[in-house]
């Protein structure tokens, strides 16, 4: 039974990573395809990463696979911010919904 | 109590150490020495934050609280697989181009350096949502959105996430921020 519910989160775990990689050749804008990396293997690594300690069952294993989940949740977005960031300054982008940064910006330079 | 000074970097280099070792899977003498060494490198090359190092007036203690800390835990994680969801059936469905994207700035109540850093990941790791640009002060964050139908709706779910992470481990002048809305 444990090893069936581990099978199952990492096939789900992996089918996520796969479906990130589809998606970041896929998504035709730079920012979509960034929100396709920075989401999918977070949940992605912490299935496979249940999977691993189920499966696995010791305690050195269940140590890894937290600090593992752990330093993702913590560093992945920073990655993200980042290169969200740079390109937001350094390419050109239109956006259909609206801008409220370049609006603050242009506001700022008027004062 | 303040995080202040020399304190405040050896309990942030006694927390690398001991990362070093979980990581190395064994507690040797050479582990920890060589834990020791890689601690105190890393901490004399990196430019901490003013907050960490002297104690802003926000540079308190953070106070964790458990129930919060459990509720905003299972409240991140139902988001971030909402988030995985909606984004695995936006690839799948590449007929259905629902994507309508844009840039809002959510100002928040708080200028606590460290619920700022963990609310601007939390909306990374959130459906449709990734920061791109933070201000100081008044603290802004400028969120990417994938589907900016409701900006209203998408401004007010990001700060409820602010407050829930006030609430699970903000300092006492944060929460004191939450409250007067000052």
């Amino acid at each position: 039974m444990t090893d069936t519910i581990a099978g199952v989160l990492l096939v789900f775990g992996s089918a996520l990573i796969l479906l990130a990689g589809i998606g970041v050749v896929r998504f035709r804008s730079i920012y979509a395809r960034m929100h396709s990396a920075a989401k999918a293997p977070t949940l992605g690594i912490l299935a496979i990463a249940i999977g691993v300690s189920l499966s696995v069952r010791s305690v050195e294993a269940l140590v890894t696979a937290l600090l593992v989940v752990v330093l993702q949740l913590v560093t992945g977005p920073v990655g993200t911010h980042l290169l969200g960031r740079s390109v937001y300054r350094q390419l050109e982008h239109d956006f259909d919904a609206g801008d409220e940064l370049a609006a603050d910006e242009a506001r700022d330079v008027d004062h | 109590m303040k995080l202040t000074g020399a304190r405040g970097v050896s309990g942030l280099g006694i927390w690398l150490v001991a990362i070093w070792l979980l990581l190395w899977n064994d507690l040797s003498v050479a582990n920890v020495v060589s834990g020791a060494l890689v601690a105190v490198a890393v901490l004399g090359l990196s430019r901490l934050p003013k907050s960490y190092c002297a104690g802003s007036e926000l540079g308190e203690r953070p106070r964790v609280s458990l129930p919060h800390l459990l509720y905003f835990g299972g409240y991140v994680l139902v988001k971030l697989v909402q988030a995985n969801l909606v984004l695995a059936w936006e690839i799948i469905t590449p007929w259905r181009d629902r994507i309508h994207t844009g840039i809002v700035a959510v100002p928040l109540r708080t200028s606590s350096d460290l619920a700022m850093t963990v609310v601007a990941n939390v909306i990374t790791l959130t459906p449709g949502t990734v920061t791109i640009e933070a201000k100081g002060t008044p603290s802004v964050l400028y969120v990417h959105v994938l589907h900016l139908d409701d900006i209203e709706r998408v401004k007010a779910e990001l700060l409820h996430l602010e407050e829930l992470s006030v609430k699970a481990f903000g300092s006492r002048a944060a929460r004191a921020q939450m409250r007067g809305g000052s």
